[in-house]
């Protein structure tokens, strides 16, 4: 008992902001009479916050690197607006949209990489004008219009799921063997790195608290399987979601790039001075926040199914604030991707949960305010601790 | 651990998750939703309260909600108004064109879809419209500058006119410029009416957002470039929103003189700051849109749907998909000789024009 107890409080500050969404899950679940966690609303937790999802992924490594990037709005609203014109009024394939629209996206971050980076000026500067250019250009580009409908195959990125190959049952089958299947290579990815750390010699837990972990996070999925099967099944976008996490994790957790992007974050003078390419790696960062901000336009404009100029008004705010509620440091050198998921579920739950209780959207703005506030005063309380 | 803590999370969630799902309790009374765009235009507020009064008297479970002209929050009250439950949902879009798929997952889960005000388009998943007349509150304006200038009396001016219209992502701000220039285009062509700015086309007339800054700065502009030395005489402006803008920019430039006496403002909705303009004499005319008529045309609907009977539209609106079927009901002219009529309605008390 009191090993665990010892390794928990080891670990209360990754565990303070899972600690809060759980909280606020249950107090909402209450709140809503159950509403919260309907198999419908589940999955409209999913694609009411992908595309906030997909912009703070993208945002923490600039965060990470102690800068910012505050045009990822107005680059939703401007890839949102390319995509409408080429696809809706120029016919241009899907395929090929989708292929531009990402060019352009890492064209504007190479467009604020070269002035950040290269030219020195600092990040919040370059991105406040970036915010500025592509917003005029967005109106510009829909002369002030939105411009749509999309097809179906562009609109299936954020309407559709993936079919049921095997049917029969209400529940959605395929959706619960991939879940099943994704249990099983958990179990035996946590084998694999038990026995590894066995012969090295390493600690590990003790074994009935090895099994009750790795039955509990099958668990976890298999119940987030089955709320999604029990509605429509796994949606196009959260494999999509599901794919940058897993990717970015190991990027920022597995590689030389990720470790030197922490690096830099740390002490950028001494990161430089170690060799690492400072102004590259800074100028990599511009253009994968980019690059996803385009991922994260394609994605707002099948769900409205419209380019329109008004859209990613305020996001890059909401992508900030996830990456700090999910632990990631103002000062730069540290924060996680599973940080910024918790932070983007936090603010997704309440905003959900909010709306459907029924208080007044100008309450539930103020409310946010202050939940924001109050997670990185905490956080940085249970910082001091260590 | 940080596998300790998803175990208290998930023991924790168990509990009220199934004490949840037992919680299917079948309510007598079907759903309303109402979804307005913004507070931020009176009109929508006493849309909201209208209805939701009418309808709990009628014995509905009614529900409001307000997107602060936000698209994704309306988009995704819809969704939730969905998993609540909701039987019909009356929607005035604060985008038409973007609210399709949402929509579409609504009819599909069995909603009864009514746009309200601004026509949902692309997309078959809308049953009704409930709208007033825009093509003819347009003609209202255009014939209200055509009186008040005398050029209906044969008067030939010239008399200087410009144009303030609505937001461009608003597909009614088209129709209300299409009525208002199907009275004025004769005067135009005939030279009786000049636009000095050359600035005649819907298109650069248009304010995104019906923003009243934007308004506001457009008008300072065309003063300061086309009328220094000649007096505006008309503006022909889509709504009080943007109307308001104007009259400060007009005010700003030293218009309500004996020199320079405050040109013909149009207007609608009745906002109070229109209303006080209108006593001063600085805004000329507004249209009031009877959100008591509003709410009860939209009962006929709802309950039309209720008993199983097909309701007789008023109109057919193409929504680029289809013919949508519409109820209407009639906008009424306001000046300062009638606008007593806000205060006999409801919209307003004596105290709030104090």
């Amino acid at each position: 008992m009191n090993e665990i107890l010892k390794l928990i409080k080891g670990n209360m500050r990754k565990n303070g902001m899972i600690i809060a969404l759980a909280l606020i899950v249950v107090i909402f679940q209450v709140w809503t009479k159950g509403v919260l966690l309907r198999p419908l609303n589940i999955t409209n937790l999913i694609l009411q916050n992908g595309y906030i999802l997909i912009l703070a992924i993208g945002m923490l490594p600039v965060i990470i690197t102690g800068r910012i990037d505050l045009s990822v709005g107005s680059i939703v609203a401007f890839t949102g607006a390319l995509a409408a014109i080429m696809m809706v009024e120029v016919q241009v394939p899907f395929v090929i949209t989708l292929i531009i629209c990402l060019a352009v996206g890492a064209a504007i971050g190479a467009w604020h990489g070269m002035w950040t980076a290269y030219v020195g000026i600092p990040a919040f500067i370059t991105t406040l004008s970036g915010t500025l250019v592509f917003r005029g250009l967005t109106i510009a580009l829909l002369r002030g219009k939105s411009i749509g409908p999309f097809n179906s195959t562009f609109r299936a990125i954020s309407m559709n799921f993936i079919p049921d190959f095997i049917g029969g049952v209400s529940l959605n089958m395929t959706a619960v063997l991939i879940g099943i299947l994704i249990c099983l290579f958990i179990i035996l990815k946590e084998l694999r790195s038990r026995n590894s750390d066995l012969k090295a010699g390493l600690q590990v837990v003790p074994l009935w608290f090895f099994i009750t972990k790795t039955a509990l996070m099958c668990l976890g999925v298999l119940l987030l399987i089955y709320f999604l099967a029990a509605y429509n099944g796994i949606p196009y976008l959260l494999v999509l979601l599901v794919f940058l996490i897993v990717f970015y994790t190991f990027v920022t957790t597995n590689t030389v790039l990720g470790r030197r992007v922490y690096a830099i974050g740390g002490n950028e003078a001494a990161a430089r001075l170690s060799g690492i390419n400072t102004k590259g790696m800074i100028f990599l960062t511009n253009i994968n926040v980019s690059i996803l901000a385009a991922v994260a336009g394609i994605v707002f404009a099948a769900r409205l199914n419209a380019g329109t100029p008004r859209a990613g008004n305020g996001f890059e705010l909401d992508a900030i604030a996830a990456c700090f509620i999910g632990g990631a440091s103002v000062t730069g050198g540290s924060g996680t991707i599973a940080g910024a998921v918790i932070g983007t579920l936090i603010m997704g739950v309440m905003n959900n949960g909010m709306s459907i209780v029924g208080i007044s959207v100008d309450i539930q703005q103020a409310i946010k305010g202050l939940v924001i506030l109050l997670a990185v005063a905490i956080d940085m309380l249970m910082k001091k601790r260590r | 651990m940080k596998k300790l803590v998803i175990l208290l999370l998930l023991v924790v969630l168990m509990v009220p998750l199934f004490a949840g799902a037992q919680q299917e309790q079948a309510t007598k009374k079907p759903m309303v939703t109402f979804l307005m765009p913004t507070k931020e235009q009176p009109i929508w507020l006493f849309q909201g309260d209208e209805l939701v009064k009418l309808f709990k008297e009628k014995g509905f479970e009614t529900r409001l909600e307000y997107a602060e002209d936000i698209i994704e929050r309306q988009v995704y009250q819809i969704e939730n108004a969905v998993t609540l439950g909701t039987k019909y949902l009356v929607i005035a879009a604060v985008d038409s064109y973007s609210i399709s798929d949402a929509v579409e997952k609504a009819k599909a889960a069995g909603v009864v879809v009514i746009a309200n005000d601004r026509l949902i388009m692309n997309t078959k998943a809308v049953d009704y419209y409930v709208t007033f007349d825009l093509y003819r509150l347009g003609q209202m304006q255009g014939e209200y500058i055509e009186r008040a200038l005398g050029l209906d009396a044969g008067k030939k001016g010239p008399f200087n006119m410009e144009i303030v219209s609505g937001s461009p992502d608003d597909p009614n701000s088209q129709i209300f410029y299409n009525g208002a220039m199907s009275v004025l285009k004769k005067y135009l062509d005939a030279g009786s009416l000049v636009v000095r700015s050359g600035q005649l086309e819907f298109g650069v007339t248009a304010t995104l957002a019906w923003d009243t800054a934007k308004a506001m700065a457009r008008m300072d502009n065309l003063l300061s470039a086309y009328y220094t030395n000649d007096i505006v005489h008309a503006v022909l402006g889509a709504a009080d929103c943007v109307s308001l803008g104007v009259i400060s920019a007009l005010t700003s430039m030293g218009y309500g003189t004996a020199g320079r006496p405050f040109p013909v403002v149009t207007g609608q909705d009745c906002e109070l700051t229109a209303i006080k303009s209108i006593i001063e004499g600085k805004q000329t005319m507004s249209v009031f849109l009877d959100a008591k008529v509003l709410a009860e045309k939209t009962f006929e609907i709802i309950d039309a749907f209720e008993k199983g009977v097909a309701l007789k539209p008023d109109k057919m609106y193409f929504n680029d998909v289809f013919d949508v079927p519409a109820v209407m009901y009639e906008p009424v002219a306001v000046d300062k000789d009638n606008w007593q009529i806000v205060i006999d309605r409801g919209l307003y008390t004596e105290a709030d024009l104090k």
